[in-house]
């Protein structure tokens, strides 16, 4: 029975899977739990004074609970709930949340996708963010920018206002690929061919080339796309 | 009665502010645990306006009350056959006279107005809709000319709980206000 027992538990503790959580951003995770914590008591203010004090609304201690709950709490909460929103809205589980993104996301985690994209997700060149690293410019007013075009996005997914295929509405900003690929050592002096790279930071930042010329798209059309 | 029941009026404003002001919270506490494109909209299109609507009407009772407050006691004069409150109405005030008469009507449907009484100086009228909290039971209209002394229910109500002598007073008017409608 025990040997039974014993048996169990290790079949147990076998399909409990370790699963490896990445860090999260420390400021995000407390600003999230500030936001939960004003938006509860709030709520329970709100709800206590209209439930208990439903016969003495008029009364200074249910006014004072009203004025708490209703206009003390509730606007440091909205702008703490944005700012945690608009973060967690980097993520690229939130992109996913959108089914016109299912074709990237696939291949992103397709492991024999030779697109740009897929390479980068899947080998972690960036840690987190994915989607947002490369579709925001940098400087306050290109991040500002980013999250307006993203809402506009999430307006037109809701209200199914967005038209397939999917198309960039502008060229794609080449400094964005640069931030990180210009001082690395990789793109000095790519391990294939060392020489490769020679003067064409200077073609990029004279628009005379771009990454383009020479690499396919991050993300092809779907025909182009591994396993599509 | 307690007197916080004369406050009716203000008390409907609050449970609107406090109804809108948990509606756009639960959107909030939805959109910060799960946020996708749809709680996002939710929150940021619909959420955001609850929770200003509520702040709005709060700011608004607490405007209005610090202005009943500033003007409790307020004369008004009345030419003659103005109507001073109509019957329905929602009253916030009670009008002791100081010079002049009103009459006091009660209008049915389908019959000819009835004149319930008519009041002179140093009576008083409008009490019954803020100590029974109920619309006003009957029109008031100048029958000549008419100077009075208002005070708003917030006084009125403190004045009614703390001076016992003019609950008295104001307990056996009523009642035989009561005795005449029937």
């Amino acid at each position: 029975m025990i040997q039974l027992l014993m048996l169990a538990v290790t079949v147990f503790a076998q399909q409990q899977e370790v699963e490896f959580v990445p860090p999260q951003d420390i400021a995000l995770v407390w600003a999230k739990r500030i936001a939960l914590l004003m938006i509860v008591v709030a709520i329970t203010l709100i709800l206590h004074t209209l439930i208990f004090h439903r016969h003495r609304l008029m009364e200074h201690r249910a006014k004072w609970f009203l004025f708490v709950g209703i206009c003390v709490l509730p606007i440091p909460a909205l702008f703490v709930s944005i700012g945690v929103g608009l973060e967690q809205s980097k993520d690229v589980t939130f992109c996913n949340s959108c089914h016109t993104m299912d074709p990237f996301f696939d291949d992103m985690n397709n492991m024999s996708s030779p697109t740009l994209a897929a390479l980068h997700y899947r080998n972690r060149y960036i840690q987190r963010e994915h989607c947002w690293t490369c579709h925001s410019d940098y400087g306050i007013f290109g991040t500002a920018g980013a999250k307006m075009d993203g809402l506009k996005h999430v307006y037109r997914y809701t209200f199914r206002t967005y038209r397939l295929p999917i198309r960039m509405r502008h060229p794609y900003d080449l400094s964005i690929c640069l931030n990180c690929h210009a001082e690395s050592a990789l793109f000095r002096r790519p391990r294939n061919d060392p020489e490769a790279h020679e003067g064409v930071l200077e073609s990029v930042l004279k628009n005379e080339m771009s990454c383009l010329t020479c690499h396919e798209l991050a993300h092809p059309p779907g025909e182009e796309r591994s396993g599509q | 009665m307690t007197e916080t029941e004369l406050f009716y009026g203000h008390k409907r404003h609050l449970i609107v502010a406090g109804v809108a002001s948990l509606g756009g919270l639960l959107t909030a506490l939805i959109y910060v645990l799960y946020s996708t494109p749809y709680t996002m909209v939710l929150f940021l299109l619909i959420g955001q306006l609850f929770i200003l609507l509520g702040i709005v009407i709060y700011v608004y009772v607490i405007v209005r009350d610090i202005r009943a407050n500033l003007e409790s006691v307020v004369e008004k004069r009345f030419k003659q056959g103005e109507i001073i409150f109509r019957q329905g109405e929602i009253g916030d005030r009670v009008y002791v006279i100081i010079e002049g008469e009103v009459e006091v009507v009660r209008e049915e449907r389908d019959k000819k107005a009835m004149v319930l009484a008519r009041l002179g100086p140093e009576e008083y009228f409008g009490e019954m809709a803020l100590l029974r909290n109920t619309p006003r039971s009957a029109t008031v209209r100048a029958f000549t000319e008419v100077r009075t002394l208002t005070i708003h229910q917030t006084h009125f109500a403190e004045l009614f709980a703390h001076v016992p002598a003019l609950r008295k007073s104001v307990e056996s008017v009523m009642g035989g206000r009561s005795r005449a409608e029937r």
